[in-house]
């Protein structure tokens, strides 16, 4: 299962009710607002803890959204673009998060920069239907990843210190 | 819907606002560890860390929250506990705690520890308390309850103190030790108390566990307390001996002796005096001692009571009791060691004296009184010669002796003075051993069973005497028991009488003890004369007496044999037998008993007939038997038959046979007619007289003697009447039809008288006529 600093960051990010996709015209308005409210819940968790490790945004519709995340590797900050859009039969599927720079890589993403999950992701989230949202995916999926393979490419040398960012 | 985009387009700006509303400005944790991290590493800050990683901590307030710590624990901190408080590492507190004893002088830094100067005076009170509760104190004590080093101890918390904190005063002779005044004043009084209390020699570990007072306090007050006594030594075992208790000792001893004039040393041993006899020597350096082994007696007592009493008892030839006369302590063997010691002190003749149980007998009383016995002494000598008791004793101490000779010969013993009898016997015994013997034991054995015979009763009896005797003493000499004539308790009873009036019955065993083997002696010797002077002589005729007889006996038949001859052969027989059935029977009597008393067999009589002398011989050894039996049978045969038997007896027996001497049968014969002349003056009876006349006068006719029994008279006279005159002739024909003719009693008479008147007749006939028929035979 998810460690327990996942379990209890997941714990403070809200649930989610309402059960549409984006072409649910009206009620994806719903869920879209469910969305906003968990990521700033889970936004002001992060940054009052101080483990803010993502911007995101989105475009109109809600159904691209992109942005950056980054993660703390010996007090040196990593950061990559991310995106994802949100599949036609969601909540039941889960967005597939990518990051299009690490793309080719690392053996744990599939062509296009798309992370592999967990195998306990994707079962977690189709019994939590339509309760997980964006938020949920950030912080069961990509989060994890990051930990797991940021530090692993870092000494590998795949990925080297960037001043700037 | 609008207001649902409006609204979303609305979250969408507050989330991004959101987003990028700066961090809080909070130093978390990570940022701090990373501050400090970052610190250290450009050496601007100097932090200790806690063991466990989660707390700093500068090392100036390290440094304090050391001395707080001191603080709180009294004064007195162990670094590793303290280390272990603050969550510090050790090595970092040392350093500091070094530190601050550097800068303290007040604090102390020992055996990893720290001490401050509030904690020594703490400690110092406490050990004031602790020395006026013992009165004494050692530095060892208080540094295996501190735990603190001694030295320390003793310098800075003792001896800085001494006389303001704790009061009290070091000991000179050992200055780890201290004592207060009131301490060594009481043990003194104790001690004092103590030993003036004491009257006997008392160990001195004893007395200090009773007082409760050390030894080394004791020994060193003691001069201070000068008691009345001393102490033997300043060792483990040490005794105090109070004064009065040796004044006591010499009072006692004094006392004693003067009332009594002795003194027993085991008296002396109880009162503590081990040496009992060098102590009197001192005590009494005037007087004059007896030592016995139990008792020392004053000479002076010795003088006057005992010597005097001996002297008068010597006088009066009468008896003393010592123990009457010494004191009532004294055990018989004192008395006993006492009266020796008097005797060869005072040269008195031991001989006059005879002790006995603590009494002792003047020796003329002790004669005096066995006098009786000597007498009866001398009566058991004669009844056992008359019983024959004391001749079985002497064969059995001969044949002892025989037998001795003959081991010791076997011994290869050559001293041994064999007389011709040992001599014989060793070569008739070596003679049956040489062949088969295995050894010196068996042929020992041998020879004894040759001695011996069959067993008969006494022989065993001897046998297993000497077999005993023998055996206990291995190879030496065997002996027989000394012939006990004279028994313990006769004597007892004989003197028992006496010694009852005086109230000495129980002493009547020991004197006759003492004067049972003289008397026996007495008694033996006395036997031993009675014995020679017995005219038994077959028993103790020597072999060469025996020889002797023997060999007078077969010159005598053989005379008589000349003399038989000239018979006609039927009278001959006649007389041949009678020859032989008196002398020669006489010859193997006294062949066959000598054979017998050799062979240690005991005979009863002397005279045996055949069939007694028959039934010995079958008890005698192989070597005589057959030789004795030939010549019994020959007794029935002629003379010569005899003769060759006898001599092969004699041979037997190792005896000689001396030659036919005709000198001295000339002289035997004269001697013969001679015996016979004086018994036919002697006798009266008629028949006698005709008897003897008749031999007589064929002796002197023929020349040769005769041996013929009464009923030979006729044949005698028949013959010689040839050679006798007419008269002389008819004479005796006469006499000798009266002789016949007087069968009745009732004629006797006037025979008789007639007899008579012939008789003178006879005799004068039977001189004269030898007489006048030697010159004529000649």
């Amino acid at each position: 299962m998810v460690d327990d600093s996942t379990r209890k960051t997941l714990s403070n990010i809200p649930l989610l009710q309402i059960r549409a996709g984006p072409r649910e015209k009206d009620i994806w308005v719903q869920r879209l607002k469910e969305e906003y409210q968990a990521l700033i819940k889970y936004v002001e968790n992060n940054k009052q803890s101080g483990s803010d490790w993502f911007r995101l945004e989105s475009n109109k519709e809600g159904t691209k959204w992109f942005g950056k995340c980054w993660y703390m590797h010996n007090l040196l900050k990593y950061e990559f673009d991310v995106e994802f859009d949100i599949p036609v039969t969601y909540p039941t599927t889960a967005p597939e998060i990518a990051l299009p720079e690490l793309d080719g890589k690392t053996a744990k993403m599939y062509r296009g920069g798309k992370i592999c999950l967990t195998d306990h992701f994707k079962p977690l989230w189709a019994r939590n239907v339509p309760k997980f949202g964006i938020a949920h995916a950030m912080a069961l999926g990509l989060a994890p990843w990051l930990a797991v393979e940021i530090p692993d490419l870092i000494e590998k040398g795949v990925i080297t210190y960037k001043d700037n960012c | 819907m609008s207001s649902d985009w409006d609204e979303i387009k609305r979250l969408a700006a507050d989330f991004q606002k959101a987003q990028l509303t700066s961090t809080l400005q909070k130093l978390s944790e990570r940022n701090c560890i990373e501050i400090v991290t970052l610190l250290l590493e450009k050496q601007l800050l100097d932090v200790v860390f806690t063991n466990d990683g989660k707390e700093y901590i500068t090392p100036d307030h390290l440094e304090r929250e050391i001395q707080d710590e001191l603080y709180a624990n009294g004064g007195r901190a162990n670094l590793v506990e303290v280390s272990k408080t603050l969550n510090v590492d050790l090595s970092r507190i040392v350093t500091l705690a070094e530190r601050i004893a550097a800068e303290n002088p007040h604090i102390h830094l020992l055996l990893g520890q720290l001490i401050d100067e509030d904690y020594i005076t703490h400690i110092a009170q406490e050990i004031n308390e602790k020395l006026a509760q013992h009165g004494e104190i050692s530095i060892s004590d208080l540094t295996s309850q501190f735990d603190l080093p001694s030295d320390f101890l003793q310098q800075n918390v003792v001896e800085k103190h001494l006389g303001k904190i704790i009061k009290g005063r070091q000991d000179a002779s050992n200055p780890r030790v201290f004592f207060t005044q009131a301490y060594i004043q009481r043990c003194k009084a104790k001690i004092r108390g103590a030993l003036a209390a004491i009257t006997k020699p008392t160990n001195v570990a004893v007395i200090l566990q009773q007082i409760n007072v050390q030894e080394k306090i004791f020994h060193s007050l003691l001069d201070e307390i000068s008691p009345a006594g001393q102490v033997t030594s300043k060792q483990a075992n040490a005794q105090y001996v109070p004064h009065i208790y040796a004044k006591t000792q010499a009072d006692w001893v004094n006392s004693f002796y003067k009332q009594n004039s002795f003194l027993e040393y085991e008296a002396i041993n109880k009162l503590g005096i081990s040496d009992a006899k060098t102590y009197i020597r001192n005590q009494f350096p005037n007087e004059q001692f007896l030592f016995l082994k139990r008792v020392a007696l004053g000479a002076r007592l010795i003088e006057l009571t005992v010597v005097s009493a001996l002297n008068e008892c010597s006088a009066t030839k009468h008896y003393l009791d010592l123990s009457t006369i010494l004191p009532s302590n004294l055990s018989e063997e004192d008395i006993a060691e006492a009266f020796d010691a008097v005797i060869a002190q005072k040269h008195c003749n031991p001989s006059h004296f005879v002790y006995l149980e603590s009494i002792v007998f003047s020796q003329a009383y002790l004669t005096e009184l066995v006098q009786p016995c000597h007498d009866m002494a001398l009566a058991l000598a004669k009844s056992a010669i008359d019983n024959g008791v004391y001749q079985q004793y002497i064969v059995e101490k001969t044949l002892a002796q025989k037998g001795n000779n003959l081991s010791t010969s076997h011994d290869a013993d050559d001293d041994s003075k064999t007389d011709k009898r040992d001599e014989r016997r060793r070569k008739a015994a070596s003679g049956k051993a040489g062949g088969g013997a295995q050894g010196r034991e068996t042929k020992t054995k041998s020879t004894k069973k040759h001695q011996r015979g069959r067993a008969a009763a006494h022989n065993h009896d001897s046998e297993d005497e000497e077999d005993t005797v023998q055996q206990s003493a291995g190879n030496t000499r065997k002996s027989v028991k000394a012939l006990e004539l004279v028994k313990s308790s006769d004597i007892i009873n004989l003197i028992k009488i006496t010694l009852e009036e005086e109230g000495l019955e129980h002493l009547a065993k020991p004197i006759a003890a003492l004067y049972l083997n003289q008397l026996n002696q007495v008694a033996l010797s006395k036997a031993q004369e009675l014995y020679e002077a017995t005219p038994q002589t077959n028993r103790r005729q020597t072999h060469a007496a025996i020889q002797e007889r023997v060999n007078m006996l077969l010159v005598d038949i053989r005379l008589y044999e000349k003399g038989l001859k000239l018979f006609h052969a039927d009278t001959q027989t006649q007389l041949v037998k009678y020859l032989l059935k008196s002398l020669g029977n006489e010859i193997c009597n006294e062949l066959t008993l000598y054979v017998a008393a050799e062979c240690s067999l005991s005979v009863k009589s002397t005279n045996l007939n055949v069939d007694q002398r028959i039934k010995l011989i079958q008890e005698l050894d192989a070597q005589y038997r057959n030789a004795l039996l030939e010549q019994n049978k020959a007794l029935n045969r002629s003379i010569e038959d005899f003769e060759l038997a006898t001599e092969s007896v004699l041979k037997a027996c190792s005896m000689i046979i001396k030659k036919a001497d005709k000198k001295k049968d000339r002289a035997l014969i004269i001697g013969h007619k001679e015996k016979l002349l004086q018994q036919l003056l002697e006798c009266h009876e008629p028949a006698l007289l005709l008897h003897l006349a008749a031999l007589i006068l064929f002796t002197t006719i023929t020349g040769c003697i005769l041996h013929a029994s009464g009923k030979f008279v006729s044949a005698i006279l028949q013959h010689i009447r040839a050679s006798l005159n007419e008269p002389q002739n008819a004479l005796y024909l006469v006499l000798q039809m009266l002789q016949q003719a007087t069968p009745d009693s009732a004629e006797s008479k006037s025979i008789n008288e007639q007899l008579q008147s012939l008789q003178a007749e006879v005799v004068d006939l039977a001189q004269n006529y030898s007489r006048a028929s030697v010159s004529k035979a000649d």
